[in-house]
């Protein structure tokens, strides 16, 4: 756990790079922070820190339900949402290309925290098996798909990832 | 026609979609037209707009479960500053309705106000507030002051039929339905039988009954409902919102306000799920649209995710009894269904659910003579309302189990015994009573889902047995009915323009609530000119741009939607050919249309593109941009069926127990989209799952939710999924778009009876009450031994 940082009016963070000004209201948390700067990825699902519909990379803790994040003590962070994962050019990250291959999003509303929590294992376990995803989807609540389609749809993007190959196969 | 026979696994490589080409081909599984909003976040739901210029609305709801209100004083909330609106019961329309969504006049009671002068639930909107800040609206509650006479209240059916039962509904109301006995809070009681009964009970070598028991459950889309309304700058009123139903919306809220239908207009940006719940007009559609009436100004009411917990409408908690008269052979002679349904505090779906929870696992066995008896009581609780399945996850549970303990009764494996007696192409299904619609059916993939089943599984050897004989494994199965569409009831209507650059725009009126509507009937009208899903643009949420269409439920859109889309479609391309057969002076039936390309006779061709182009330049003649225009209405239904299998596993010591393994075999006709058909049957058995195992939504003594929030409402998640198997066995149904039926609920209904009889087959224990726990399980172990 980061130290206490002080609470603000404002404050400033690094949102999937671009430096923001972030007004707050007391007691606001990141979520309705970043909902009201117009960051609308990040997804009300329940306000209380169960279903990952609002999750977000933030700073070194990584993944984290934005819901139960004070914005006050977000000052100086980074912060990572869905639209993070594109890259330069605007291309589809592999994960997002092998949820829309494999029909693992339906409604759409939990898919940018379950994106995030896929992106979150990836960057610890380059090899993940099916119950590894399951583990990493258990903070996320999804209705619609009964979720093998996402598992699938993780561990195919594993598999084109570049660090899933040994270091001897260096093709893309 | 010959069903063709294709299967798709869920262990199948993932070698398909590799490319980024997309191929309109019905039966491919194309990519969503609003997939890359929903991967990016750029998908904007209800509450995904800047609203600093909307007022905050709050309800204050009822802590009682039956109260009359004496007087409400609003005079300190009305004093805080920046509050704009308080309104009561005396501030809303006198006229009653039903919330329900179906068309008017709908089979339900109107037996609601938008605020109620009795509310008849714990949690009931009592008076609503809308301020300029968050903090004023919550302050603002917290300041009116409620005058209740408490009533006494009643939350169990049996105890509701009481005479000496308080009454919920003592006004007369409208549309009241079939057999009401409001003074017993008896909504509705139905009957319905073919054949006769008794004599086929006295034919009988054995007679079985059994009881079974469902909870109540929740739908718990990922969005909760929210509504932001206002008044456009032509005087009218706009509903952004949650539905699957916008045009019945827009309906329901104009009659409700005595608007002219002109005036209003429903938005339905992209919707986080909804599986029944936005079927009806929720209170919150009718208490923004009442503040925003009141005040001009746009309000914002979002339910809280515990508000929607506890107050949005549930599946109906139903009490379902079985009776079968059946032979030594395996015949069954009679059966007699009987449910009793807590339909809550109103009658919305109280009918519709009754009936659907028995026709549909009825229709299976079409034994000669069967019989079904009902009834819908008011109590005290959230009302039930359209949930996934519709009646009928509670009455094939209760059905389901019950086939496993005749064929038991008889000795006859339970697979033998369903085989014995399922329906068959050409025989007619077990229709309610008040539809017309007796079709015999023309796909009937039952009996092939059934065997696939057993093969995948190895029904005859049963499980492997664990060494550790405390350990018992066992193997159920359950055969499934849902329904595509409601017959005599249902309409849709499309229209599609060929746009100057040879794309299509097709206008429709069904709700997209994540199940990918907007993509198949993408598919459909593509296929129809042959040309890929991008150069087809679906428009489907607004009410002022679609025309009318029922809406998303009853599994109807692929049927129902599609077969409007595959009209229009079909009625634009005849304009196509019969244009440039003019063009070409040659006959229209000449003329070809495929591969995005009109091709003439002589062997030349153009690209629909320059075709359009010409047309709408008017090089040729009169400028034209061709419309085509379909419309679907059928007494029809076509039945997709399901055979689903559970394998558990029993700890003989404790009752615990785990699913190891859930199969689906479904036939749901062509499947136009395997990938999104596949999502679908998983993502129905997995809330089926949950239903069996652990989800419920429990009431206290007082009526009151006895949940904090959603840390409560256990639903599945990732790692509590067993392995689950999914096979898509395909028939073709004739009167179907590109030969499809629906396959939104079959696949939900299956889980409950097959765990239970897996259970039952692993450790002799018979469960009848839904969830199943590892203490119910424990019980009636002790009991056995």
């Amino acid at each position: 756990m980061s130290q206490e940082k002080k609470s603000a009016d404002s404050i400033r963070v690094c949102i999937n790079g671009e430096r923001e000004r972030l007004d707050i209201e007391p007691g606001e948390t990141l979520m309705s922070s970043l909902r009201r700067a117009g960051h609308y990825s990040v997804k009300n699902g329940c306000d209380e820190g169960v279903c990952g519909a609002c999750n977000v990379i933030l700073g070194e803790e990584g993944l984290t339900r934005s819901c139960l994040v004070p914005a006050a003590s977000c000052d100086g962070d980074d912060v990572m949402t869905v639209e993070g994962l594109l890259d330069d050019d605007g291309r589809l990250h592999p994960l997002q290309e092998e949820f829309l291959d494999r029909g693992a999003a339906q409604c759409g509303y939990c898919i940018p925290g379950v994106l995030l929590s896929g992106y979150d294992l990836l960057q610890r376990d380059t090899v993940p098996t099916e119950e590894a995803i399951a583990d990493a989807l258990s903070g996320n609540i999804c209705r619609c798909t009964g979720y093998v389609q996402q598992i699938e749809a993780i561990q195919a993007a594993a598999e084109r990832l570049p660090d899933a190959e040994p270091a001897a196969e260096g093709e893309h | 026609m010959p069903p063709s026979e294709l299967t798709e696994q869920s262990t199948a490589s993932g070698e398909t979609n590799e490319t980024d080409e997309t191929s309109a081909a019905v039966g491919e599984s194309v990519e969503k037209v609003d997939g890359w909003g929903l991967v990016t976040g750029n998908a904007r739901y209800t509450d995904d707009i800047p609203t600093e210029d909307a007022l905050e609305g709050r309800l204050l709801r009822s802590p009682h479960a039956h109260a009359r209100i004496r007087s409400v004083d609003t005079e300190a909330a009305e004093a805080i500053e920046s509050v704009e609106a308080v309104l009561t019961n005396e501030d809303v329309p006198d006229k009653r309705f039903t919330r329900t969504g179906f068309p008017y006049p709908a089979p339900a009671p109107f037996d609601e106000h938008v605020l109620n002068e009795t509310v008849r639930h714990v949690g009931e909107p009592v008076a609503a507030v809308a301020a300029r800040s968050a903090d004023a609206a919550e302050r603002a509650i917290e300041a009116i002051d409620v005058d209740y006479e408490v009533l006494e209240h009643v939350l169990e059916p049996e105890e509701a039929m009481e005479p000496d039962a308080p009454t919920l509904h003592p006004e007369e109301y409208e549309n009241p339905q079939e057999n009401a006995v409001p003074e017993r809070n008896i909504v509705c009681e139905t009957r319905h039988e073919e054949g006769d009964v008794e004599a086929g009970f006295e034919r009988a070598d054995a007679v079985v009954a059994g009881e079974y028991e469902s909870q109540i459950v929740q739908h718990l889309p990922m969005e909760p409902n929210t509504t932001i309304a206002w008044i456009d700058d032509r005087e009218r009123l706009v509903l952004r919102t949650t539905t699957q139903v916008s045009h019945i919306c827009r309906d329901k809220i104009a009659r409700a306000f005595g608007l002219n239908r002109t005036d209003v207009t429903v938005i339905k940006p992209r919707v986080g799920g909804g599986f029944g719940v936005r079927q009806d007009t929720v209170p919150n559609q009718f208490i923004s649209a009442a503040l925003a009436l009141e005040t001009g100004r746009k309000v914002r009411l979002k339910n809280s995710r515990k508000e929607d917990l506890h107050v949005s409408q549930t599946r109906h908690a139903q009490t379902v009894e079985v009776k079968t008269g059946v032979q030594e052979d395996g015949t069954i002679t009679a059966m007699h269904v009987d449910i009793t349904s807590n339909t809550g505090a109103y009658g919305c779906h109280a009918l519709a659910v009754l009936s659907n929870s028995a026709h549909e696992p009825m229709s299976i066995y079409p034994t000669g003579n069967r019989l079904f008896t009902g009834r819908a009581v008011y109590t005290n609780l959230t009302p039930g309302g359209a949930m996934r399945g519709y009646g009928a996850v509670q009455g094939t549970f209760g059905l389901e189990s019950h086939i496993d303990e005749v064929a038991d009764a008889i000795g006859m494996d339970p697979v033998e015994f369903r085989r014995r007696n399922v329906i068959e192409e050409g025989e007619e299904s077990f229709e309610p009573a008040h539809s017309e619609s007796k079709p015999k059916l023309e796909s009937v993939g039952v009996t092939e889902c059934l065997d696939r089943t057993c093969a995948t599984v190895g029904w005859a050897d049963g499980p492997d047995q664990p060494d550790d004989d405390r350990y018992q494994r066992g193997y159920g199965i359950a055969l499934t009915m849902a329904k595509s569409g409601v017959p005599n009831s249902e309409y849709s209507r499309c229209t599609i323009t060929l746009e100057d650059d040879g794309t299509l725009t097709v206008r429709i009126g069904v709700g997209d609530t994540g199940q990918g509507s907007e993509t198949v009937m993408g598919q459909i009208a593509a296929s129809v000119f042959g040309l890929d899903i991008e150069s087809v643009h679906v428009k489907a949420d607004d009410t002022d741009a679609t025309p009318w269409d029922n809406g998303a439920y009853a599994s109807s859109t692929t049927y129902i939607s599609g077969n409007a889309t595959e009209k229009a479609a079909r009625d634009l391309a005849g304009k196509v050919r019969e244009l440039a057969a003019e063009w070409h002076e040659t006959d229209p039936e000449s003329v070809e249309l495929a591969d995005g390309n009109v091709s003439f006779p002589d062997g030349t061709s153009m690209t629909l593109g320059a075709f359009a182009a010409e047309a709408f330049e008017g090089v040729r003649g009169p400028k034209r941009r061709l419309i085509g225009t379909g419309e679907h209405f059928t007494a029809l239904s076509p039945k997709p069926f399901a055979a689903q299998f559970a394998e558990v596993e029993v700890d003989t010591q404790t009752g615990e127990f785990e699913v190891l393994r859930l199969v689906n075999a479904v036939d749901c006709g062509q499947a136009l989209n395997p990938a999104n058909v596949r999502g679908q049957i998983v993502g129905g058995a997995v809330m089926g799952l949950g239903q069996t195992l652990s989800e419920t939504l429990p009431f206290d003594e007082d009526g009151r939710p006895d949940i904090r929030g959603l840390r409560d409402y256990e639903v599945m998640h990732a790692p509590d999924l067993p392995e689950i198997e999914t096979e898509i066995v395909e028939t073709y149904e004739p009167t179907g778009p590109y030969g499809a039926k629906s396959v939104g609920e079959v696949s939900i209904l299956g889980p409950s009876p097959a765990v239970a009889n897996a259970v039952d087959d692993a450790v002799g224990v018979r469960i009848t009450e839904l969830p199943i726990t590892a203490a119910s399980i424990w019980d009636g172990l002790q009991e056995g031994s």
